[in-house]
């Protein structure tokens, strides 16, 4: 393409997407890229998804319905102006977690959403699908950081969920909840207070000494020492509030190939007390890749978590726990082939076959070239040279899928059963039509100045298989068809006459870009049995996805919440194994909730036809297995008490 | 073909004295196999310096001293010329983003990252135009680092060279 033609796409898609008058002052519209606004492949692949409905076997005779606008829900993610009008490729471009905990005790689970810009909020969960904001719970804002994202763990064994927030160059917070939802500031004398580009917060016993220790993600120095200060609002800056950021490295993309702008994760052991101990160096999980996320995982099935650690801009990492005392890398043992550019993880057993597998969402690979809609469950076409992947051609150019073979042993099957999309960044799990087997949602889409993806919803089919369903299950098209937005705005006769975007366009021109995910977390939002999916949109508003399978046909199910005496107080690390009608399910109490996050939330089991479960087995961290009798009724939350 | 040769005979020598007067000999015989007396250079290995700078790429030729970045080098931008039949030695260096240089018709890429140097070896054996795709990496599409890579004679090329001492775009 040519640049004249170029400026012809542009100056066409200006005028075809209109004029809009917008606070009394006559606006241009320009959607970068051109098409983003009503796509013309979206009805094409809607057609074709719809279509496919006879390959399931799995119940998908239900749908999904964004409630954001009855939700209570009034609040927005904010990303940094260098994700929109300062444009850079940086890791602003990742935007935010979602976690979700019950702080207040009240038996509903309460959500804590966090942006770049603006505030962070604690939403409680009045009940019947609607929030409200948590009073009392202002000190979370940290208005005055750039947030990355948050999770909740029990770290002191009372009984509720402390919370921990992570920032970029803006310290990271540890909150310890009163067990009704307020939350007192207890960084300083708890030692995780590091100030860096962090990301995902970890928790997970890795000495199973009953208290929860902490695998803090870092990603690497994307920014410089520069601070910019921009608007919350950057379509309306006169109504936005004031907020400032480190500006992003123009070569940030590049920082893996730069050994001075690394920042090593750091492994935190709880000491009790309320104080942790950095101990990355002592336990041997030294580390230096640019990791905004890890799972803890048992690849040697010896109770001991292991820890397979995410590198976006490389390969991926496997670390051996022996006996809790060090830590053993066998990254490429376990792990030949990892994705380039991996984002998300979550160990589930997807076919029931009683082994733990793993699920790896890539993002990054999926950026090397333009990828047109119908090829976007392929691999990518990587277009880096090795030079820049530095991967030693050890990578997997999309999304992995490990299937547990044995004792240390995964075989990458992605392509087979269909785990492969478009632009993901992490994936939640949960078994969505109670079939019991586990379904994924992954958060996907980039924004400025990227093509609008969809989100994906992969339903297990009967364990053979993944299958699209986001438009058969209406997770898209997106709340009222959006696929772009208003992104910022620009005034190509005054001080953003050189704005790359102002070279070919004058007058107030308002820039429109794409909408994507980030986050998700599935959960049961309104208690009525099944579970919904609520998501973190980069620079937008949540979508709250209530499903009406509950509704739609009688489901059967278990909610499974662990108290651990011995073992940590939540029971993160559990194993738990439910057999119904000869039917045995496994999950892993791991916390994994969605991209970048932690939550606290009990177990779900979808149990099929079985009108009982006849028992349930739970090995603790501890190392007791604790054998729950049956028949046990369904449709309900069970609390399990270890050693009870 | 004579470096070589100059090598072998330094091998066996022939004096105490042979070192220094091989040595001597050597330099100003190196200096010949890549630099000619007009323009800069000879018949040996091409080095070219591709610099992107803001989403522009800065092509820079050794002038008739035979080095990068002295005061006589010869600089472009976007196009790339290049004598037929000889080894081409790409130095890419970025003084902001992240830019990727590949050649579709040889198949080959390379990035160019700021306080970085990375090397792209190519020859084209056959007289003609091709394409050379520019990109910023995770970027916005930029035309500007869209260019051509013109293949010469040897002769068109030093000409052309000479042609290009003392200017500058």
């Amino acid at each position: 393409m040519n640049r004249s033609f170029l400026m012809v796409v542009v100056t066409v898609g200006a005028v075809l997407s209109g004029l809009s008058a917008v606070t009394g002052e006559i606006r241009r519209r320009l959607p970068e890229p051109a098409g983003i606004v009503e796509p013309a492949w979206i009805e094409t692949r809607k057609a074709e998804q719809l279509g496919t409905v006879e390959l399931f076997k799995a119940f998908v005779d239900f749908s999904f319905d964004d409630r954001y606008k009855d939700s209570g829900i009034d609040w927005s993610n904010h990303s940094t102006d260098d994700t929109g009008k300062r444009y850079k490729a940086s890791h602003y471009d990742h935007g935010n977690g979602i976690a979700v905990a019950d702080v207040d005790g009240d038996g509903r689970l309460d959500v804590y959403l966090t942006t770049q810009a603006g505030s962070n909020r604690l939403l409680r969960n009045a009940g019947k699908g609607r929030f409200e904001k948590m009073p009392g719970a202002e000190n979370l804002q940290l208005a005055d950081v750039i947030g990355v994202t948050a999770s909740f763990a029990d770290i002191d064994n009372d009984g509720d969920s402390d919370l921990y927030a992570t920032t970029v160059r803006g310290g990271n917070y540890l909150f310890e909840n009163d067990g009704k939802g307020h939350f007192r500031d207890v960084t300083g004398p708890s030692g995780l207070q590091y100030s860096g580009h962090s990301s995902g917060a970890v928790f997970f016993d890795y000495d199973r000494d009953g208290l929860l220790d902490l695998f803090l993600c870092n990603v690497g120095s994307y920014t410089v020492d520069g601070v910019v200060t921009a608007s919350t609002d950057p379509v309306n800056p006169d109504q936005g509030t004031d907020y400032h950021y480190w500006e992003a490295r123009r070569d940030a993309f590049a920082g893996h190939l730069k050994p001075e702008r690394t920042e090593r994760s750091i492994l935190y052991h709880n000491q009790g007390g309320g104080k942790f101990a950095d101990v990355t160096t002592e336990i041997g999980l030294i580390d230096t890749s640019w990791s905004g996320a890890a799972s803890p995982i048992d690849g040697n099935d010896d109770g001991w978590p292991d820890l397979y650690l995410l590198n976006m801009q490389g390969n991926d990492e496997y670390f051996e726990n022996v006996g809790g005392e060090k830590f053993v890398r066998k990254s490429r043992d376990l792990f030949p082939r990892t994705p380039w550019g991996s984002m998300g993880a979550k160990v589930f057993d997807y076919d029931n076959d009683g082994a733990l597998d793993l699920y790896i969402s890539d993002m990054h690979s999926d950026m090397s070239e333009e990828v047109l809609p119908w090829d976007e469950d392929l691999k990518a076409n990587m277009q880096y040279p090795e030079s820049f992947l530095a991967t030693g051609g050890n990578s997997v150019f999309g999304n992995a899928f490990y299937h547990k073979q044995g004792v240390d042993q995964y075989e990458e099957i992605s392509d087979v059963i269909g785990a492969e999309n478009y632009w993901p960044w992490g994936l939640s799990v949960g078994d969505l039509n109670a079939d019991g087997y586990e379904d994924v949602f992954l958060a996907s889409s980039m924004n400025y100045p990227f093509r609008f993806a969809v989100n994906s919803l992969l339903i297990n089919n009967a364990g053979e298989e993944f299958l699209d369903a986001e438009y058969i299950l209406g997770v898209e098209p997106r709340r009222d068809d959006v696929t772009a937005i208003p992104w910022f705005v620009l005034d190509c006769d005054g001080v953003d006459a050189e704005h790359k975007h102002c070279a070919e366009m004058s007058g107030i021109v308002e820039v429109w870009a794409s909408v994507g995910s980030r986050s998700s977390v599935i959960f049961d939002i309104d208690d009525d049995g099944d579970l919904d999916i609520l998501t973190n949109e980069f620079n937008s508003e949540p979508m709250v996805l209530v499903s009406d399978l509950a509704a739609k046909k009688k489901i059967h199910f278990l909610k499974v919440k662990l108290v651990g005496t011995e073992s940590n107080r939540s029971g993160i690390g559990a194993v738990v194994e439910v057999e119904a009608a000869g039917q045995r399910y496994k999950k892993v109490n791991d916390g994994q909730s969605g991209y970048l996050t932690q939550s606290d939330l009990p177990l779900y089991f979808g149990l099929g036809s079985a009108k009982s479960v006849d028992t349930i087995v739970v090995t603790w961290p501890s190392g007791k297995k604790q054998t729950v009798k049956g028949p046990l009724d369904t449709n309900r939350l069970l609390e399990i008490t270890e050693g009870s | 073909m004579i470096c070589f040769k100059l090598s072998r005979v330094w091998k066996r020598g022939c004096s105490k004295k042979a070192p220094i007067m091989w040595a001597l000999f050597a330099v100003t015989a190196l200096l010949a196999c890549t630099i000619d007396g007009q323009g800069g250079w000879g018949d040996g290995p091409l080095l070219v310096e591709v610099m992107g700078d803001e989403y522009q790429w800065y092509v820079t030729y050794a002038g008739a001293d035979g080095e990068l970045h002295t005061s006589d080098d010869i600089v472009d931008t976007t196009d790339v010329h290049v004598p037929v039949g000889v080894d081409v030695q790409l130095k890419l260096r970025s003084k902001d983003f992240v830019y990727l240089l590949a050649l579709p018709d040889l198949k080959v890429k390379q990035i160019a990252v700021p306080d970085l140097e990375f090397d792209l070896d190519f020859q084209f054996d056959v007289i003609g135009t091709y394409k050379l795709a520019g990109n910023q990496l995770c970027g916005f599409r930029h035309e500007s680092l869209m260019g051509t890579v013109f293949v010469q004679s040897k002769d068109q090329f030093k000409s052309w060279l000479h042609g290009r001492s003392g200017k500058s775009n």
